[in-house]
């Protein structure tokens, strides 16, 4: 039935179920609205409720992927596009974008967890989002700052680095 | 940041913390860590070819840079400014092929012909006048890899046959300074893609040359929005005594900015189709315009919301 709200369980690596709108999960989620889409024949005629297993993501990293979904799906819903639901592009005006720069504003590991999680439910603007928080830790930053960030080690022998630079002078 | 020929070198850096055993950006796939350095300028993805030996040549796979090579501390990239530095240079006695400079273009020429294709905008400029014969083997390994833009200002007019490898299916922006222009491989159908076409101080040497130019604003003429045109000469010209050039017609349907500078003698009579979409027209008449057709001219423009018209009478000065 069109008219009630459908939802479906999504199970995590670590075996936690989460609940969402199969409407919301759908417009975010390429991979899950494929997944949906491939059970559905089955469950038609059931009222049962449809568990996917994600088996890639954690229940700490699935549970921040959701609520970045539902928070944009409703600010679209607001402005009467929920076909567009991820509209807000970094950078932008948009309310959206405080609440963006906030979610980022997150540890390495998490973030790194949430590039993968985006690329493996193909959620492409938070997957914008999060290479562009990891770039932006990156950027204008000294080489120590970089390596000390992500946990480089330099195993450099001085003369290999020294040629490094050498090498590559015009960018240094 | 160790500077290259520091003899003096830090102590190894201390092992990582316990947490943080493991180089978090390299255990992501290529493809992921490609996209996530796209993101950054050139410059910024080379210097982490020092992080550690793993990264040395990781920016080889990065596509779709951004490559800034801007060599002197010259914005403009004028041709006065380097080459009063040049003079200046030359009266204070320091030596005008500098070694340092040599070394830097260098790398950055093998920089071009090492990165992924395809790159986004590239931009060279400050370029000193020790290297700046080398612009075609530049230019030639960019359009190896189908740039969406090329910036190039030169110290002196320098031949660039390879411009014509650009791809044309991807070449959205072209600006040049102080560069000459060749005619075009037989069949090359032009650079149909153009956005903004800003050419400054561009020699054409191909025979009936303006046919040329207008052919190549003619074939961006769907995508054309900008378009800037000053210094441009057709040689062999007026200056040297043979042909006078011939004349020739601007049109592009969508073209929103218009800036002509341009003197007879050299360019040759210009004359305006139809600009439907002008918004902005800056047109400097050069000084022997009897044949003008003035009534056609003002026609053409007649829709612009900001219009500058300007004369100038060349003389020597």
């Amino acid at each position: 039935m069109a008219s009630e709200k459908k939802v479906v369980f999504l199970r995590s690596s670590d075996g936690e179920a989460f609940e969402v709108s199969e409407e919301v999960i759908s417009a975010a989620s390429v991979t899950i609205k494929g997944m949906i889409d491939e059970e559905s024949p089955s469950r038609a005629d059931t009222a049962a409720t449809t568990t996917l297993a994600i088996p890639n993501v954690t229940a700490a990293t699935l549970s921040r992927v959701l609520h970045y979904v539902n928070k944009h799906f409703d600010a679209a819903a607001v402005v009467g596009r929920p076909d567009d639901y991820i509209f807000c592009a970094p950078g932008d005006e948009h309310p959206l974008a405080r609440f963006d720069d906030d979610f980022v504003d997150v540890d390495n590991d998490t973030l790194i967890d949430l590039v993968h999680a985006a690329e493996y439910l193909h959620i492409k603007k938070l997957f914008d989002l999060t290479c562009k928080a990891v770039a932006d830790k990156l950027k204008g930053r000294t080489i120590d700052q970089i390596r000390e960030t992500f946990g480089i080690v330099n195993d450099y022998t001085v003369e290999e680095e020294v040629e490094v630079y050498r090498e590559n002078s015009w960018a240094f | 940041m160790l500077p290259p020929g520091e003899s003096q070198q830090p102590p190894p850096p201390p092992p990582p913390p316990a947490e943080r055993a493991v180089d978090l950006l390299r255990d992501l796939p290529t493809e992921l860590l490609d996209k996530i350095l796209a993101g950054l300028p050139a410059r910024d993805v080379v210097r982490t070819s020092v992080l550690s030996p793993p990264w040395e040549r990781r920016w080889e796979s990065v596509a779709g840079l951004d490559i800034q090579l801007h060599g002197v501390s010259d914005d403009t990239g004028a041709r006065g400014s380097v080459a009063n530095n040049f003079i200046n240079r030359f009266l204070a006695g320091v030596p005008v092929h500098d070694d340092n400079s040599g070394a830097w273009w260098g790398s950055a020429a093998r920089f071009l012909e090492n990165c992924a294709g395809p790159v986004g905008r590239v931009s060279i400029r400050g370029v000193p006048l020790s290297v700046y014969l080398r612009a075609d083997d530049w230019v030639r390994a960019v359009a190896g890899k189908s740039p969406r833009s090329l910036s190039l200002a030169l110290p002196l007019p320098t031949p660039l046959p390879s411009l014509f490898d650009c791809n044309p299916a991807r070449l959205s922006e072209l600006e040049l300074r102080c560069c000459s222009i060749a005619a075009p491989p037989a069949g090359f159908a032009g650079f149909q893609r153009l956005s903004k076409l800003d050419l400054d101080d561009v020699v054409f040497t191909g025979g009936n040359a303006w046919a040329q130019l207008e052919a190549m604003i003619s074939a961006a003429a769907p995508t054309l929005v900008e378009l800037r045109l000053q210094n441009i000469a057709f040689f062999p010209n007026a200056d040297f005594g043979f042909v006078v050039p011939g004349g020739w017609v601007i049109q592009a349907p969508r073209l929103r900015r218009l800036v002509l500078c341009l003197r007879i003698r050299r360019a040759g009579l210009w004359e305006l189709g139809p600009l439907p979409n002008l918004e902005l027209a800056r047109i400097f008449l050069n000084d022997s315009a009897e044949n003008r057709d003035y009534v056609k001219m003002f026609t053409a423009i007649s829709n612009v919301r900001d219009l500058h018209i300007g004369n100038f009478r060349i003389r020597r000065q």
